[in-house]
C-alpha cells in the first residue's frame, strides 16, 4: 500500500512536472510504416536464424551492447565526478 | 314199703348216682384237647407217627426229673410240676396235644374264622393254654410248621417241629444253629395270666420225637406286677372297685406275622411273619366311680418283629405321668405309671409292675374307709384344686401358647422384616449401582463432550489465529508489497502517462521493444520463413500476395546446414573476441573504439 501510494504519488508528481510537455504521437502513416519495416526486419532474421545460431549470436551481441552501455555510463560517472572540485578527479 | 321198694330204692339211689358219676365223669370226660387227626400231620413214615402219637410224652426228656406226671380223665398224660410252686422253678410241663394242622397261609393270630385258632394244645392245671398249629416251614420258608399259642388272652409261641423223625441233619442243624447252641429249643410258651411271673420256657427236645412245653418261673423276673387286659373303652377296676381304667386307642396296627420266626432263649417273643412294625398309639385313663379323672398323654408303642432286633419286655414298657388330683390330696398328687403291654389281637395287656401308683391307690382307699366324711371334703377341695389346677393349666397352655404365637409371629414378621430389608437392601445396592454406573457413563459422555468441544475450539482458535497471522503478515505485506494487479495498473498508469507527454519518443521504446519480441519469436523457426503480405489493388480489385510460411532449407541438406551453422558461430565468436581487445584497448589504451 505504501509502495502503491508512493508510487502514485510519484505518477502525479511526475505528471505534475511534466503537464508542459506534450509530444504528439506518431501519425497513423508512419507507424504502420515501421510496423511494416519490422515485419521484413523480422523475416530477415528468420531467414538468418536458418543459417545460424541465431540464439548465440544474440548473446555475444547482448554481451557487446552491455559492455557498450557500461562504457557510457562509466564515461558519465567519471563526467560527473569531475565536474566535483572537491574529488580533485581530472 | 314194700318188699321191693328197698329194691327200688336203691335201685333209684344206683342211678341217681350213677346219673351223678356219668354226669361227673362226663363232665371230666369233657376236655377241650382236640385229637389230633393223624393224616394232618406231616407224616414222613409210620414209625414216625407211631413214635409220635399218641406216647408223645417221654418223661425222660424232661430237664428237672421232679416234675410229676398227671393224666386226664381221657387218659392224657401230663407232666410236670406242681402248679404255683415256687419251690419248682418249672411250673409246669405239658405234653403238647397237636390239634390238626391249619391249612391256611393266613396269620392264625387274627384269622378271625380261622378254627384251629382256638384248639387247646395243652393247658397248665386247669389253665388252657389255645394254640393254632403253623409249620415250621412256615417259620422258615412260609410254611405251616409251628403253632402260636393263646393262653386266655396271652399270646405264646410254641415252636412245632416237623415230626419227620428222625429228623435229618440238615433239618435240626438248620434250625437249631440258627436259635440256640443246645440241641434244646427254648422259647416263651406263654404269659401266665395273673401271675408275678411271666418267663415261661419251652422245651422242645427234638431226639424224642416229642414235643414238650415247659413253662418256666424263672428265679429273676424283672418284672413283678399285674397285668390287665383292657379293652378299649371298657374299664377295668384295679384293687378297687372305685378305680378304673380304660384304654382310648387313636391307632392300632395289627401285628403280622409271616414268613418267618425268631426264637429265643431269653426273654421275648417268638413271632414269625415278615418283617413288620407295629405301631398303635393309645391314650390311658383313669377313673373313680366312673367319672375321668385323667389321662395320659397319647401314647405310641411300636414293636418291631424284625427277628434280629426283637422287642423284648423291657421296652415294652412306657413311663407316664398323671395328674390325679382328687385322690388324695396329702399324698402325691403326680403319680407315675409304669406299665408294660403286650398285644394280642385287640386287646391291650396293661401290665403294672407295682410301682408307686399301687401304693398309693392302696393308701388313699385306706383313707377313703376310714374317713369318708374327710374323704368327701378331700374330694371336693381336690376337685376345686383340681379345677384351679386345670384352669392355671389351661391358663398356662394357653399363655404357653398364646407366647409361642406370638415368638413364632415376632420370628415370622423378623424373618420377613429381615427378609424384605435384605430385598430392599438388595434392590437399592443395585439401584445405587446403576444410578452409580449412569452418572459415570454420563460423566464419561459429558467428559468426551467436553474435551471434543475444547479439541475444536482449541483447533478452531488455532486455525483462526493461523488465519488471522496469515492475514496479518498478508496485510503487512500488502501494505509494502503492491500486488501484481497494482502494479499492472500503475505500470499502465505510467504507459498512459509517458504516453500522452512524451507521445512519438515514447513510442519508439514500444518499437525497439515490439522488434525485440519479434526477434524472440524468430528463434522458434528454424527452417521456414514467413513471407511479408503484398496487397495490390488494380481496377478495384485487391489482390494479396504473400502472408504464408516458405521452407528455405530443402530436405537432404540437413548436414550442409549444421556446418554453415558451426561456422558461422566461428567467425562470430573470434568477431566478438576481436571486439572485446579493442574495447579493453580502448579502455586501457585510452584509443577511441
Amino acid at each position: 500500500m505504501i509502495i502503491e501510494s508512493l508510487m502514485n504519488l510519484l505518477l502525479k508528481l511526475f505528471s505534475l512536472l511534466t503537464s508542459a510537455i506534450n509530444i504528439p504521437r506518431l501519425p497513423e502513416q508512419v507507424a504502420s510504416f515501421m510496423e511494416q519495416a519490422l515485419g521484413y526486419i523480422q523475416i530477415g532474421v528468420q531467414l538468418l536464424a536458418c543459417y545460424t545460431n541465431l540464439e548465440y549470436l544474440l548473446v555475444l551481441f547482448g554481451i557487446i551492447i552491455g559492455i557498450d552501455v557500461g562504457i557510457a555510463i562509466y564515461h558519465f560517472v567519471m563526467w560527473v565526478l569531475r565536474k566535483i572540485p572537491m574529488l580533485g578527479i581530472s | 314199703m314194700s318188699k321191693y321198694a328197698f329194691q327200688r330204692l336203691c335201685i333209684s339211689f344206683l342211678l341217681i348216682i350213677s346219673i351223678v358219676m356219668c354226669s361227673v365223669i362226663s363232665a371230666f370226660a369233657y376236655h377241650p384237647v382236640i385229637e389230633i387227626n393223624s393224616a394232618d400231620w406231616n407224616i414222613v413214615s409210620d414209625d414216625t407217627y407211631s413214635a409220635v402219637y399218641p406216647n408223645m410224652i417221654d418223661s425222660n426228656y424232661i430237664p428237672n426229673p421232679d416234675f410229676y406226671s398227671y393224666s386226664d380223665l381221657n387218659g392224657q398224660t401230663y407232666y410236670g410240676s406242681r402248679l404255683w410252686d415256687d419251690d419248682y422253678p418249672y411250673v409246669d410241663a405239658v405234653a403238647v396235644n397237636i390239634p390238626s394242622f391249619p391249612d391256611n397261609d393266613s396269620d392264625p393270630a387274627f384269622g378271625e374264622s380261622i378254627e384251629y385258632f382256638d384248639k387247646v394244645v395243652f393247658r397248665i392245671g386247669e389253665t388252657l393254654y389255645l394254640a393254632c398249629l403253623y409249620s415250621y416251614e412256615k417259620v422258615y420258608l412260609n410254611n405251616q410248621n409251628y403253632f402260636l399259642v393263646n393262653v386266655d388272652g396271652y399270646m405264646g409261641v410254641v415252636v412245632y417241629y416237623e415230626f419227620t423223625y428222625p429228623f435229618s441233619e440238615w433239618q435240626f442243624h438248620s434250625f437249631v444253629d440258627y436259635y440256640n447252641d443246645s440241641e434244646a429249643v427254648d422259647f416263651i410258651a406263654g404269659v401266665e395270666a395273673h401271675q408275678p411271673c411271666e418267663i415261661v420256657w419251652s422245651d422242645v427236645d427234638v431226639y424224642s420225637a416229642d414235643m414238650l412245653t415247659v413253662l418256666h418261673k424263672a428265679d429273676d423276673v424283672p418284672f413283678e406286677g399285674t397285668s390287665y387286659t383292657l379293652e378299649y373303652g371298657t374299664p377295668i377296676s384295679v384293687l378297687s372297685g372305685s378305680l378304673s381304667f380304660t384304654v382310648s386307642s387313636a391307632e392300632v396296627s395289627r401285628l403280622s406275622f409271616g414268613s418267618f420266626a425268631f426264637l429265643m432263649n431269653d426273654v421275648g417273643f417268638i413271632c414269625g411273619g415278615d418283617a413288620s412294625i407295629l405301631n398303635y398309639t393309645f391314650i390311658l385313663s383313669i377313673h373313680q366311680n366312673g367319672e375321668l379323672k385323667g389321662s395320659t398323654e397319647l401314647l405310641t408303642y411300636s414293636y418291631d418283629s424284625r427277628i434280629d432286633d426283637p422287642i423284648t419286655v423291657g421296652n415294652n414298657y412306657v413311663n407316664s405321668y398323671f395328674e390325679v388330683l382328687d385322690f388324695n390330696s396329702d399324698m402325691s398328687q403326680e403319680l407315675e405309671f409304669v406299665f408294660s403291654y403286650t398285644f394280642v389281637s385287640d386287646d391291650f395287656h396293661l401290665y403294672f409292675p407295682g410301682s408307686i401308683q399301687l401304693v398309693e391307690f392302696e393308701s388313699y382307699e385306706n383313707d377313703m374307709e376310714h374317713d369318708e366324711v374327710m374323704g368327701a371334703i378331700d374330694e371336693a377341695s381336690a376337685y376345686l384344686a383340681g379345677e384351679i389346677s386345670s384352669v392355671k393349666t389351661e391358663l398356662g397352655k394357653e399363655i404357653t401358647d398364646a407366647a409361642s404365637d406370638v415368638v413364632s409371629a415376632s420370628n415370622s414378621n423378623t424373618q420377613i422384616l429381615s427378609d424384605k430389608i435384605d430385598a430392599s437392601t438388595q434392590t437399592l445396592s443395585d439401584k445405587l449401582g446403576e444410578v452409580k454406573d449412569g452418572i459415570t457413563n454420563k460423566l464419561t459422555e459429558v467428559k468426551d463432550g467436553i474435551s471434543n468441544k475444547l479439541t475444536e475450539v482449541k483447533d478452531g482458535i488455532s486455525n483462526k489465529l493461523t488465519e488471522i497471522k496469515n492475514d496479518l503478515l498478508e496485510g503487512i505485506k500488502s501494505f509494502f508489497i503492491p500486488s501484481d494487479e497494482v502494479m499492472e495498473e500503475i505500470d499502465d498508469n505510467w504507459d498512459e502517462l509517458l504516453s500522452s507527454r512524451f507521445g512519438a519518443l515514447y513510442e519508439v521504446s514500444d518499437i525497439i521493444t515490439e522488434f525485440a519480441n519479434k526477434i524472440k519469436d524468430t528463434e522458434g523457426k528454424k527452417d521456414t520463413i514467413t513471407l511479408p503480405q503484398v496487397k495490390v489493388k488494380l481496377v478495384d480489385t485487391d489482390f494479396v500476395f504473400g502472408g504464408y510460411e516458405v521452407k528455405v532449407i530443402p530436405e537432404g541438406f540437413d548436414l550442409l546446414v549444421t556446418t554453415l551453422k558451426g561456422i558461422i558461430s566461428i567467425v562470430c565468436t573470434l568477431l566478438f573476441v576481436n571486439a572485446l581487445r579493442k574495447k579493453y584497448d580502448k579502455l586501457v589504451g585510452g584509443n577511441s573504439v
